[in-house]
């Protein structure tokens, strides 16, 4: 591995970020390649968004669109949303049913797998025009991706040598989907969220349950999550993947108040009219009321009470992603859980009580770096050294497993600190 | 033609305004009148919500609604697919005084002053004083350096009780987002 920008890394643990990586565009760039093109599984979508043959709906890897299709057959592929001719953006709605696919500007038709099945005038007119004779169809079809899927989440991949979806996963984390989607899923919606900063940061923001318990007074403030009550992180093999969960009502006044004395982030004025939006129901049964998965490099699994989600982080620009969330819940829903599921939407979302904060954080640390880029952050909360599954909330560890893997994949070399 | 004297040129330009007038009033007047000025209460009404809001008056917001009452913001991409998340929803007052105490005690956002604009506004008179009411809306937003952006705009579909009586309230408000690509986050009412 070498460094190929001006950018360094100080510390082997990670513990310490260069800010130019959440600014410079030919990071940006080169991220679109080595990440995002890289040995790397990339949230596509939920099965049941199409769910009939010829069902199909667009997507983003990175910055380059994709459209995800079932085809006759029932199996879903993935190509590049761009004509193989000129490239035409070829699929120009959100999503749809087709039987093939005809771009606009020459009429060049692809099937449901992206193979060129026809073009126009192929043979000229009267000896006139036309392709050259050993014009080969079956050479200009669509830029695939690998699918693979799990449970009902798909994946894809432009990497031909990437391990299969199911070990890059790893077990704790096939273990969470299976615990997040037990059962056929209904969606129930979409949101999306033009956040003012990189993308990168979204990622720290999640990986981060230390802030959850200081910047977000409101569920702060009633019980909903408090960094005094238990909480877990649990990696894969690689640590480039996390979960955290934390237990309802598993912290007493006394933790509360030494935790919090001296802390504005509780906020013992700040009482609820209407509290049926803390209501939740145990559906799963293990007494875990906020249990959130990051699978590297872009999507969060969200269970929030009864609130059940994806969110894919979406670059658009180093000072632009767009969030994008797919609620769901599950065919046999009760009408009572379907209702809270659309009532704790209060919480999450760019209107969220509880979520409009990591907005607002993503477009003040975008702010505050400018002219920083060879500033490093400090992240150091819960030790430094081995990233190891964590048994508290109060760490920011496994913030440290995303840039490890990232500064693999990007070629970047830390340095080795100066005492050892 | 013998120039003009001042007097008749006068008169002469009254009778001209007031012709312009009139067909101007023809316009729009016909829609008003046929309700007994019920559409221009209505309006009255929903430029004094929009007013509460814009000058940060938002302790007063809660109180152009019903205790039982709707107040929906909902992506327009949602309302097209027929599916049910919303942005915001509350059904009953206390939820929306809820939403405002968490703005001033709790949140965390990009300070701001908002600015709405709103047109094409109908009201459809309905039984036992209701009405309902549409209406595009617009709202920049201006940071604190003065900066201003257009940060939504949609259509209001609302049901309006007690429309001739003093005080008005919304039973239901729906807000459908055009621009559903959020422009970081919603804090202050739509």
């Amino acid at each position: 591995m070498r460094n190929w920008t001006d950018l360094t890394w100080p510390a082997e643990d990670f513990s310490r970020v260069p800010f130019g990586v959440f600014q410079d565009r030919d990071v940006f760039e080169q991220e679109q390649e080595r990440v995002f093109r890289g040995p790397i599984w990339c949230y596509l979508a939920l099965e049941a968004e199409i769910p009939n043959p010829g069902d199909y709906k667009t997507a983003f890897i990175g910055d380059t669109s994709v459209v995800a299709v079932r085809g006759a057959d029932g199996k879903i592929s993935a190509f590049v949303n761009s004509c193989a001719h000129r490239g035409t953006q070829l699929v120009r709605s959100l999503h749809g049913n087709a039987k093939d696919f005809t771009c606009v500007y020459h009429h060049w038709c692809y099937d449901l797998e992206g193979n060129l099945i026809g073009v126009p005038f192929l043979r000229g007119l009267k000896g006139k025009g036309g392709m050259p004779r050993d014009f080969d169809l079956r050479a200009h079809g669509l830029k695939t991706l690998r699918v693979e899927g799990y449970n009902g989440v798909l994946f894809c991949s432009f990497h031909r040598g990437v391990e299969p979806l199911a070990d890059y996963l790893d077990q704790p984390m096939r273990d969470y989907i299976d615990r997040l989607v037990p059962r056929p899923i209904e969606i129930l919606g979409y949101m999306r969220q033009r956040i003012p900063g990189n993308w990168k940061l979204y990622l720290e923001n999640i990986k981060d349950p230390n802030h959850a318990g200081l910047l977000h007074q409101f569920q702060t403030t009633f019980g909903l999550y408090r960094n005094t009550q238990q909480g877990a992180s649990i990696f894969d093999k690689k640590r480039r993947h996390e979960i955290h969960y934390s237990t309802l009502d598993s912290d007493d006044p006394d933790d509360i108040s030494e935790g919090y004395g001296g802390v504005s982030a509780f906020n013992a004025e700040l009482k609820l009219q209407d509290t049926s939006v803390l209501d939740y129901e145990d559906e799963i049964g293990d007494n875990r009321a906020i249990c959130m998965m990051s699978v590297f490099p872009n999507v969060m699994f969200q269970q929030l009470s009864n609130s059940l989600a994806t969110r894919q982080v979406r670059p658009r620009s180093p000072g632009e992603f767009e969030l994008y969330w797919t609620f769901f819940g599950f065919k046999d829903d009760s009408a009572k859980v379907r209702e809270m599921r659309l009532r704790q939407i209060n919480m999450v979302g760019p209107a969220g009580v509880v979520s409009m904060e990591d907005g607002e954080i993503g477009r003040l640390v975008q702010l505050g770096i400018r002219g920083e880029r060879h500033r490093h952050s400090v992240l150091e909360m819960g030790g430094t050294g081995p990233i190891e599954n964590q048994d508290t909330p109060l760490t920011e560890v496994p913030v440290r497993g995303f840039w490890r893997y990232y500064a693999e994949l990007m070629g970047y070399t830390p340095m080795r600190s100066a005492a050892e | 033609m013998a120039r003009a004297t001042k007097k008749t040129k006068k008169v002469g330009r009254r009778k001209t305004t007031k012709r312009r007038a009139a067909r101007a009033s023809k316009r729009t007047a016909p829609a008003r009148a046929a309700n007994g000025g019920l559409a221009e209460r209505v309006e009255a009404f929903l430029y004094d919500y929009i007013d509460a809001i814009d000058s940060d008056r938002l302790e007063e917001w809660p109180e152009y609604f019903t205790d039982k009452c709707i107040y929906k913001i909902i992506p327009r991409e949602n309302v097209e697919r027929n599916l049910p998340i919303s942005l915001v929803y509350c059904d009953n007052k206390g939820m929306l005084i809820d939403r405002v105490v968490s703005l001033r005690k709790a949140n965390v956002y990009n300070l701001h002053y908002d600015r709405h604009l709103v047109s094409n506004v109908r009201v459809l008179p309905g039984k036992n004083g209701n009405c309902k009411l549409r209406a595009s809306y617009v709202v920049y937003q201006t940071d604190l350096e003065g900066e201003s952006m257009m940060f939504s705009t949609g259509r209001y579909d609302a049901t309006v009780i007690g429309a001739q009586s003093a005080k008005p309230k919304f039973k239901e408000m729906v807000v459908t987002v055009d621009t559903f690509a959020i422009p970081n986050l919603i804090s202050t009412p739509l």
